[in-house]
């Protein structure tokens, strides 16, 4: 379960401040939405450590992750773009979410590659391959990784309606299966619906369940 | 864009010099930069002369007293130049062979110059004798002659001119051919560990020892005498050398070109005469070519003085440079 | 009204012509049989060694300059990339002699070290004396042009590399190095260029005959031997040996003195990282720095500058250095803003690079060749040189500042073609509204660099005053080498420490003045 309480940020000077109480659970997908500006990639900025909060808590299955560098956090991420390194090959990229002291990664990469449906471009240049298979990638890592938090900075925005389907079917089930807490910041209408199993919404610098 | 001519013009505006109504004429004297600058001899000597010829005297710098020669020689005989004044023995036999200077008629029998003076087509207005100079705190016992100076602890540093570009430099070269002829190839191997670098210019030379990077730079006996006079500073020595010094001799040419050939000879005159040559010592830090009284603070000149012939200078000068510059590689 | 490629075009034939002339008047120019033979292959041997590892040096840890300051966010981190950036106008003399005071012989670090009871015998003269010129000279400029790159790199990729805990190296060669890679052969063709072409330093460091390069040896067969025909030679195949190596990596030219694009976001290492990184950016500093700060410690005393500012040379040599400095910077934001809109405006890429050609290949012209040719052109015209000599070191600073201000201005023009270019076209602008509203709004960032650095690059020249200065036409430069030249260190150190405190007062604050309000758009 995780449990943020109370978690507070302000930009310096004269900027916005910001509130957040959220509550998500194993296995499933959280959607938040809100106009540019409102907040929402902050907060991921501030459960992945990219930033710190001024107050306000952090918990995961009862544990604090506020004092965990960046790098140990449980956290996956992804954004709208820019998840690859476009020189390096798919197979590599995907290779980047393993923990370093694990051999005989290859047959994990490979079957995470399969499970996004990217296996047969393995050894492609990642800029050569399209943005949905970039951002299927992305997600081929993030299995890999394995980490209890998920989180997706508008993933769909730039890819065609008909790939968002997919993408939402495939997020759904692996979120499932890996037992993800997963968190989507979005503002397609079609998030909100089937796809989410909660939903809130940032008004006036808070974080509140929509609907 | 029509800011550029405005501009052109602005600049033009700026520079140019309002030109003299007066038909006076000029005498336009190519010398080195020192001798010209507001420290130097020349604004004195311009006062001076100017006072008793009814004429403008003009002197143009350049960075050398070579280089005033190069532009002498790239001008032709267009140049403006009637004299060049500054060219020295090293330098002296090149100057002739351009074939662009002609004879004077001015009287040097008074001078008094160590090795005597006979050539037509040059006047003598001052000398000195190149010499390693010191700062007395660092060297108690300052060598003697190249043989100690060869000897010395290798953390004894010298500081050289370039003798492809500077004058000293070129002077250190015909030092050692006439103090050990045929050996000078050794004395120079001798010596090229001590040399801790070689300087385009004397400037750089002496600054690098001013500093504090060379125990020894090579000046001219008459330095210490700058730092007693100007900066009241009694530190510097120049070293005696057995062997004897070399003698560098500078002096002044007419070009053929010149049309103010008489002028020039007065100026010449006026250069060798006693009130000229008062002023020599403390402005261009050498010996006068008259026995005039020198100032307190110059040493005594050197008993024993060093020249090679000019003509054997001009044509063995390449070969002696690239048998030094061989120890050095 | 006059198309703006025709303009382009002409100001381009215009410096070929020039170029072609100032070689022309050398080679007509009387020879000197009795010259001694210069043996241009080890001379050539020697150039290349020396360029080569002054470049590795000065590359390596400009580059390691450059990813310690993006692993930093620090107050005073853009006041230290504009330090880093001047050092394209920091005079290579000044730099020596400060270099001098810190290594020499009787310098900072000996007199530490004997008061710590070791002797200090390392001698800064000779090669690795040079390489370490070229490495405070140079690095600066690898770490500025790079310190863009890196600053460049989205937000969202640094978080994604921390967010996967990417190691040290990990992060320089997945993160840094497909960022900094597509600028590097610019840049190390950049310091290749400055140290192949080195004077100063060399003159002064080199220590003797051993260590040469073309430019020096250039140098002596005008002033020693007369040989200007030789000369010229030494020069062609300088420029040609230069023209192999590096125009093709030139032409992918670096920018020089934008300031930094926002970062998205810094990615701060652990205590470790940043303590390194912390310590490479002071060393960085401080390597470059002090050298700078010495002379001004010495020139800067109370009883130096009574005595020079009453000297009426002083202020007249100054006079000149500032009139020059300004016609010079002028005609060279003009020149150069001409050559950019008109290359802006071209579609084919020979096309492109030819109207920039003229400008660059000036880049690989001997300083003394310039001034050796510009002195025959202007005697040939019939002028005294002395009444040529402000245009003479005009021109001269403008064609040697031109490359530079080119490859500030050019992206600058090409972006807004690229940007802006169907929707000019469209609104059918007329040229003048299109510079008021469009080209100057945008370009006026990169035009107070170019003006900045033009002004500096005029201020510093020693190599056109040589020729053409005199008693009563000099600039501070060349009124601190007459200074040199009769004892009076007190009033050259004091000059040198005036011109130092100008160049770097104009390089920061000129182009801050000029961007106005603008430097953040």
């Amino acid at each position: 379960m995780l449990e943020i309480e109370n978690l507070r940020f302000a930009y310096s000077g004269e900027g916005p401040s910001f509130r957040y109480d959220i509550t998500a659970g194993p296995g499933t997908v959280t959607t938040i939405s809100g106009p540019s500006g409102s907040g929402k990639s902050t907060l991921f900025d501030l459960i992945s450590g990219s930033a710190t909060p001024h107050g306000g808590t952090i918990q995961l299955a009862g544990n604090s992750m506020l004092e965990l560098p960046v790098a140990r956090r449980p956290v996956s991420i992804l954004f709208q773009s820019n998840n690859v390194f476009g020189h390096l090959s798919a197979r590599d990229n995907v290779r980047l979410g393993a923990p370093r002291d694990l051999s005989g990664t290859e047959p994990a990469i490979l079957s995470a590659l399969e499970t996004v449906g990217l296996a047969a471009y393995a050894d492609q240049r990642a800029d050569r391959l399209s943005g949905g298979q970039q951002q299927r990638i992305a997600l081929a890592r993030t299995l890999l990784r394995n980490k209890p938090i998920l989180l997706l900075d508008e993933p769909f925005a730039s890819l065609d309606p008909e790939l968002v389907g997919q993408m939402r079917l495939l997020i759904k089930k692996l979120t499932g299966e890996n037992r993800w807490i997963t968190l989507v910041i979005s503002h397609l209408e079609g998030d909100t619906g089937e796809f989410a199993d909660r939903s809130y919404e940032m008004r006036d610098g808070r974080l509140l369940p929509s609907g | 864009m029509s800011r550029i001519p405005v501009l052109t013009l602005l600049v033009a505006l700026a520079f140019t010099t309002p030109a003299t109504a007066d038909e006076k004429p000029t005498l336009t004297i190519y010398t080195y930069d020192a001798f010209a600058a507001e420290w130097g001899p020349g604004p004195l000597l311009k006062q001076g002369f100017e006072a008793q010829c009814a004429c403008t005297l003009d002197f143009v710098a350049a960075d050398s007293s070579i280089g005033a020669l190069r532009r002498v020689q790239l001008e032709g005989p267009a140049t403006k130049a009637d004299i060049v004044l500054g060219l020295d023995t090293a330098t002296v036999q090149e100057a002739r062979n351009t074939g662009l200077f002609t004879e004077h008629s001015v009287d040097t029998g008074a001078l008094k110059i160590p090795t005597g003076w006979s050539a037509p087509d040059f006047v003598p207005f001052d000398f000195g004798y190149f010499a390693f100079v010191y700062r007395k705190a660092d060297l108690a016992e300052p060598p003697h002659d190249f043989q100690e100076l060869a000897g010395e602890d290798d953390n004894l540093k010298i500081v050289i001119e370039d003798p492809r570009t500077a004058t000293p430099g070129l002077g250190l070269v015909l030092w050692v051919k006439a103090a050990y002829g045929n050996d000078a190839n050794e004395a120079w191997a001798e010596i090229a560990p001590h040399v801790v670098t070689m300087t385009a210019d004397w400037s750089a030379a002496y600054n690098l020892f001013l500093q504090g990077e060379a125990d020894m730079v090579l000046s001219y006996t008459t330095s210490p005498a700058y730092h007693r006079i100007a900066e009241d500073d009694f530190s510097y020595e120049a070293a005696s050398f057995d062997e004897g010094h070399y003698l560098q001799i500078e002096v002044a040419g007419i070009l053929k070109s010149s049309p103010h050939k008489d002028l020039a000879n007065q100026f010449l005159t006026y250069l060798v005469s006693e009130k000229a040559q008062n002023i020599i010592p403390t402005t261009n830090w050498m010996y006068p070519v008259l026995p005039v009284d020198l100032p307190e603070g110059f040493d005594p000149q050197p008993e024993k003085t060093l020249l090679l012939p000019d003509d054997q200078v001009a044509a063995n000068a390449a070969a002696w440079t690239s048998e030094m510059l061989a120890a050095f590689r | 009204m006059l198309s703006r490629q025709t303009v382009g075009w002409t100001i381009g034939a215009a410096i070929l012509l020039l170029i072609a002339a100032l070689f022309a008047a050398l080679f007509a120019a009387p020879e000197n049989p009795a010259a001694p033979a210069i043996d241009i292959a080890d001379l050539l041997r020697m150039t290349l060694t020396q360029a080569a590892i002054s470049t590795t040096v000065a590359t390596i840890s400009g580059t390691a300059i450059a990813i310690a300051l993006s692993r930093l966010n620090f107050r005073g981190r853009a006041l230290t990339i504009s330090i880093l950036s001047s050092a394209i106008v920091a005079p290579a003399i000044a730099v020596a002699l400060g270099l001098l005071t810190i290594w020499g012989r009787a310098g900072l670090i000996a007199d530490a070290t004997s008061a710590l009871g070791v002797t200090w015998n390392w001698s800064i003269f000779g090669l690795h004396g040079i390489v370490l010129a070229h490495a405070v000279l140079d690095a600066p400029l690898v770490a500025r042009i790079l310190i863009d790159r890196l600053d460049a790199i989205p937000a969202d990729r640094l978080k994604l590399g921390q967010c996967l805990g990417l190691g040290p190296w990990q992060r320089i060669r997945i993160v840094d190095w497909p960022a900094l890679a597509p600028a590097l052969p610019g840049a190390i063709g950049l310091v290749f260029l400055l140290c192949f072409t080195s004077f100063p330093v060399v003159f002064l460091l080199g220590g003797g005959p051993a260590n040469q390069t073309f430019e020096v040896a250039i140098y002596g067969a005008v002033r020693q031997s007369f040989d200007l025909g030789g000369a010229a030679q030494l020069a062609l195949v300088q420029m040609l040996a230069c023209l192999v190596v590096i125009l093709p990596v030139l032409l992918a030219a670096p920018q020089f003195g934008e300031t930094a694009t926002h970062r998205g976001y810094v990615w701060r290492p652990g205590a470790t990282g940043s303590a390194i990184s912390a310590l490479i950016v002071a060393m960085g500093l401080l390597f470059y720095v002090s050298p700078l700060i010495a002379p001004l410690l010495r020139g800067l005393t109370a009883q130096n500058l009574l005595r020079l500012f009453a000297l009426p040379s002083f202020w007249q040599a100054l006079t000149t250095s500032l009139l020059i400095g300004t016609a010079s910077a002028l005609l060279t934001a003009i020149l150069a803003l001409q050559l950019s809109l008109a290359r802006a405006g071209l579609r084919s890429r020979p096309a492109r690079t030819a109207l920039l050609l003229p400008a660059y290949a000036y880049l690989l012209t001997p300083a003394v060749v310039i001034s050796l040719g510009l002195f025959l052109i202007v005697r040939a015209m019939g002028f005294a040189p002395q009444s040529a000599a402000p245009f003479a070191l005009i021109i001269g600073s403008v064609l040697l500042a031109l490359p530079f201000a080119l490859s500030s201005m050019a992206p600058a023009a090409d972006a807004i073609a690229a940007r802006y270019g169907k929707l000019i076209q469209s609104l059918d602008l007329g040229p003048l509204t299109r510079w008021r509203f469009i080209e100057w709004p945008l370009m006026r960032t990169s035009a107070g660099t170019v003006l900045a650095m033009a002004f500096c690059f005029s201020l510093g020249d020693l190599g056109i005053i040589a020729l053409f200065g005199t008693e009563q036409f000099a600039t501070l430069p060349w009124a601190i080498n007459r200074a040199l030249g009769a004892y009076r260190t007190n009033d050259a150190a004091a000059m040198t420490a005036i011109l130092l405190v100008l160049n770097f007062a104009v390089f920061l604050v000129l182009p801050r003045l000029i961007a106005g309000r603008h430097t953040d758009a």
